[in-house]
C-alpha cells in the first residue's frame, strides 16, 4: 500500500505542479465557460427587441378597425401610398411592418360570406433579420388572427388565459433536459480528462525510457499499475469536474429563460447517488486508457489508438440520449460505459434504478481490476515493454 | 568461496522483424543472442564481460537485472532466482545502463528520494546516503535542477546515484563509461574502485580493454552469444596484454 502511495504522489506532483499540464487539464473547462457564455450572449442579443421600442407600422388603404386595435396595443401607424418605398423602409429597418389592405377592407369584411368567392385580404410585409420587425410582425399577426376568429367564432381552444394547460412542472422539464444531456457530457469530459494525461504518463514514460527505471526497482508491477491508475483517476476526475463546472455554469446563459436551472431540480441526495457512478466510471475509463497507453510505444500512438474509444463513448452517450425511456434489462447494466450512461440518465431524470446502479458500480470496478491485472502482465512482458 | 552471482545455462533468442532482417542482410527469422552461457561471480569480485557490439553482453545483463526473461537457464543472485523471484533480485541489485532514464520533469534530488522510498529506505538512511553519493559525484551543484535541463554527463551521473541509492551489494553495470566525457569517466572508474574496496560485487560489460585490465578480477569473453573463454584476468592474459589475448581468442573462434 505504501508503494502505491509513493507512486501516486509522484504522479500527482508530476501533473499538478506542471504549468503546461495544468493548462491542458483546466483549459477545456474555462474555454467551455467562455464560449458558451459568449454564444448565449450573442443569441440573446439577436433575439431581443430594443427596450421600449414601439412597433412602427406603415399602412396602405388602412382599415379603421384594425388601426384602432393596433394603436391601442401601442403601435405607431403611418398611412403611406408608395408601396415600393414602404417595402424599402422595412428592409432598411426604418419601419417594422407594412400592412397592405385591399380597398374598402372593413365593409368588404362585414359583407363577406364564406360561400362567396375570394375573401378580402391583407398583406403583412416584414424583415425577419430585424428583431424589432419580427416582434412587430408577430404582434400584428396575432392581432389580425384574433380579429378574424372573433368574426366567425364557433369554439375556443385553450381560451382561458388564466389556466396553465401544460401540466409539466419546470422541474420535470429541467430533469428531462439534463437527463438527455448529462450522460453524454460527463462521459465525454471524463474521456477528455483521461486522454490528456494517460498517454503522457504511461506511453510517455515508456517512450522516454523512464518506465524501465521503475521496472528494475523492487516494487511489484501490480503496485505500479495501481499507483498509476489511482493517481490518473484523481487527475481525470479533477479535470472532468472543472469541465463539467464550466459547462453547468455557462448553460443557463446559453439557454436563457428555459427554466432549466439545475440547482432547483436536484437535491444533495441525487448528487450523492451520482458520485459512485462517476467514480467507478473514471476507474474504468482510466484503466482502459492505461492499457492502451501501455500497449503503445509513443505518446502519439497512444493518443491515436485511444481516440476511437472516445468516439465510442460519445456515441454511447448519444445512444442513451435517444432511448432514455425506462425499463432497462438488468443485464444491460453489465455493459461498460453504456451502463454508466444509463445510470446517469436514470438519476438525472429523477428515476434512479438502485439495482442498475449497484450492477454498474460493481461491474465497473471488476472490469477495472481485471484491467489492472492485464496491465501487470503487460508490464512484465518484454514484448510489450521493450518490443523484443 | 561462495558465488554472489551464479549463471547457469542462460539462453535467449529474439525474433527478427522483416525490417531487421533486411537491415542485417539475413534470411534468419531469429537471432540467438545468448547461447547457453554459464559463469560465476564471487563475492567482492569485479567480473568483466568482454565482447564486440551485438555479442550478447547487454542481453545477458538485462536478463540478470530481470528486465527480460531467459528462454532457458537461470541465474541465482545472492540466493534469489531471476526466474522464480525476480522482485527479490531487483531489491538486491543496482542496474546501471544508459537505457534507464530519469524523468525530465523532476530534480535529481526528487528522483533520488522517490527511488530510495521504493526501496524501503527511511528518511534518515536516504539523507545519509544522498549526502555521501552527491558529494562523491559532485551532484550538489545541480541536485535541484530538473533532469531535463541537465547536460548528458550530468544526467549520467544522476542516473548512477539513483541506481545506487539503496546501497546494493551487487551492481550490474552495462558499459560504465560509454558516452561519458573523460572527466566523468574518470569519476566513474574511481568510484568503481571505491565500490570494490568496500566489498561490493560488480559485473560489468565493456569493450574498452584498458578499463577491464585496470578493474576486473575475472574476465569472460562473449562471441556470438557464446562464452568463449573465461578465467581470472591474470590466468587469461598469461603475461600478454588483454587486447592481444582477446584478438587471439576472437580470431581462433572466427577460423573455426
Amino acid at each position: 500500500m505504501k508503494d502505491i502511495l509513493i507512486i501516486m504522489k509522484k504522479e500527482l506532483v508530476r501533473f499538478l505542479t506542471d504549468k503546461r499540464m495544468l493548462v491542458t487539464l483546466f483549459m477545456p473547462g474555462v474555454l467551455i465557460y467562455i464560449m458558451y457564455s459568449l454564444m448565449g450572449g450573442l443569441l440573446t442579443d439577436m433575439t431581443t427587441v430594443d427596450e421600449g421600442h414601439k412597433p412602427v407600422v406603415l399602412t396602405v388603404n388602412s382599415s379603421e378597425i384594425v388601426a384602432q386595435m393596433l394603436t391601442s396595443s401601442g403601435a405607431e401607424l403611418t398611412e403611406v401610398t408608395d408601396i415600393e418605398k414602404a417595402k424599402d423602409d422595412i428592409a432598411n429597418e426604418n419601419a417594422d411592418v407594412l400592412l397592405v389592405f385591399s380597398e374598402n377592407f372593413d365593409s368588404k369584411v362585414m359583407q363577406y360570406d364564406v360561400s362567396q368567392g375570394k375573401a378580402p385580404d391583407v398583406e403583412v410585409f416584414y424583415n425577419s433579420a430585424s428583431a424589432n420587425s419580427s416582434e412587430a410582425y408577430s404582434i400584428v399577426y396575432a392581432l389580425l388572427d384574433t380579429y378574424e376568429s372573433s368574426l366567425s367564432n364557433k369554439f375556443d381552444i385553450n381560451g382561458n388565459v388564466d389556466v396553465s394547460y401544460d401540466l409539466t412542472s419546470d422541474e420535470d422539464m429541467a430533469a428531462m433536459f439534463y437527463s438527455s444531456l448529462m450522460p453524454m457530457l460527463l462521459l465525454m469530459l471524463l474521456f477528455t480528462g483521461a486522454s490528456a494525461i494517460t498517454p503522457e504518463s504511461i506511453a510517455g514514460e515508456k517512450e522516454r525510457g523512464t518506465m524501465a527505471t521503475l521496472l528494475v526497482s523492487p516494487v511489484s508491477r501490480t503496485k505500479i499499475a495501481l499507483g498509476k491508475v489511482f493517481s490518473l483517476s484523481v487527475i481525470a476526475l479533477v479535470s472532468g469536474a472543472s469541465s463539467t463546472a464550466g459547462t453547468l455554469l455557462a448553460l443557463p446563459k446559453l439557454i436563457e429563460g428555459s427554466g432549466a436551472d439545475i440547482s432547483s431540480v436536484y437535491t444533495v441526495n441525487d448528487y450523492i447517488t451520482v458520485a459512485p457512478v462517476i467514480l467507478s466510471t473514471v476507474l474504468f475509463v482510466v484503466t482502459l486508457m492505461s492499457i492502451l497507453s501501455t500497449y503503445a510505444n509513443t505518446v502519439k500512438e497512444a493518443q491515436m489508438i485511444s481516440s476511437p474509444f472516445m468516439m465510442i463513448s460519445i456515441a454511447i452517450g448519444v445512444l442513451s440520449m435517444a432511448g432514455m425511456e425506462g425499463g432497462h434489462n438488468v443485464y444491460m447494466y453489465l455493459i461498460p460505459l453504456y451502463n454508466s450512461s444509463m445510470c446517469l440518465g436514470d438519476i438525472f431524470s429523477l428515476a434512479p434504478n438502485s439495482v442498475g446502479l449497484l450492477v454498474t458500480c460493481v461491474s465497473n470496478i471488476v472490469y477495472a481490476a481485471l484491467g489492472v491485472l492485464a496491465m501487470t502482465k503487460m508490464f512484465d512482458s518484454e514484448k510489450v515493454m521493450f518490443r523484443l | 568461496m561462495e558465488y554472489a552471482i551464479e549463471v547457469k545455462g542462460l539462453d535467449k533468442s529474439f525474433k527478427l522483424s522483416a525490417k531487421q532482417q533486411k537491415a542485417e542482410k539475413t534470411k534468419r527469422k531469429t537471432v540467438h543472442a545468448v547461447d547457453n552461457i554459464s559463469f560465476g561471480v564471487k563475492k567482492g569480485e569485479i567480473y568483466g564481460l568482454l565482447g564486440s557490439n551485438g555479442a550478447g553482453k547487454t542481453t545477458t545483463l538485462r536478463m540478470l537485472a530481470t528486465l527480460i526473461k531467459p528462454d532457458a537457464g537461470d541465474a541465482v543472485i545472492d540466493g534469489a532466482s531471476i526466474v522464480k523471484s525476480p522482485a527479490d533480485v531487483r531489491g538486491k541489485i543496482g542496474f546501471l545502463t544508459s537505457e534507464l532514464k530519469l524523468e525530465d520533469f523532476f530534480s535529481v534530488d526528487y528522483m533520488f528520494n522517490f527511488f530510495a522510498k521504493l526501496h524501503g529506505m527511511t528518511e534518515e538512511q536516504t539523507n545519509e546516503r544522498k549526502a555521501k553519493l552527491f558529494e562523491s559525484f559532485g551532484i550538489n551543484d545541480f541536485a535541484h535542477v530538473k533532469v531535463g535541463n541537465l547536460s548528458t554527463g550530468m544526467k549520467q551521473k544522476a542516473s548512477l546515484v539513483v541506481a545506487l541509492a539503496h546501497d546494493p551489494d551487487i551492481i550490474i553495470f552495462d558499459e560504465p563509461t560509454n558516452g561519458l566525457d573523460v572527466i566523468t569517466a574518470k569519476v566513474v572508474t574511481d568510484f568503481l574502485f571505491k565500490l570494490k574496496e568496500s566489498g561490493k560485487t560488480i559485473i560489468l560489460s565493456t569493450h574498452i580493454f584498458s578499463l577491464a585490465e585496470k578493474l576486473c578480477d575475472r574476465i569472460g569473453i562473449i562471441i556470438d552469444g557464446k562464452m568463449t573463454a573465461e578465467d581470472t584476468l591474470e590466468a587469461f592474459c598469461g603475461g600478454k596484454s588483454l587486447e592481444e589475448r582477446f584478438f587471439e581468442v576472437y580470431e581462433a573462434e572466427a577460423a573455426r
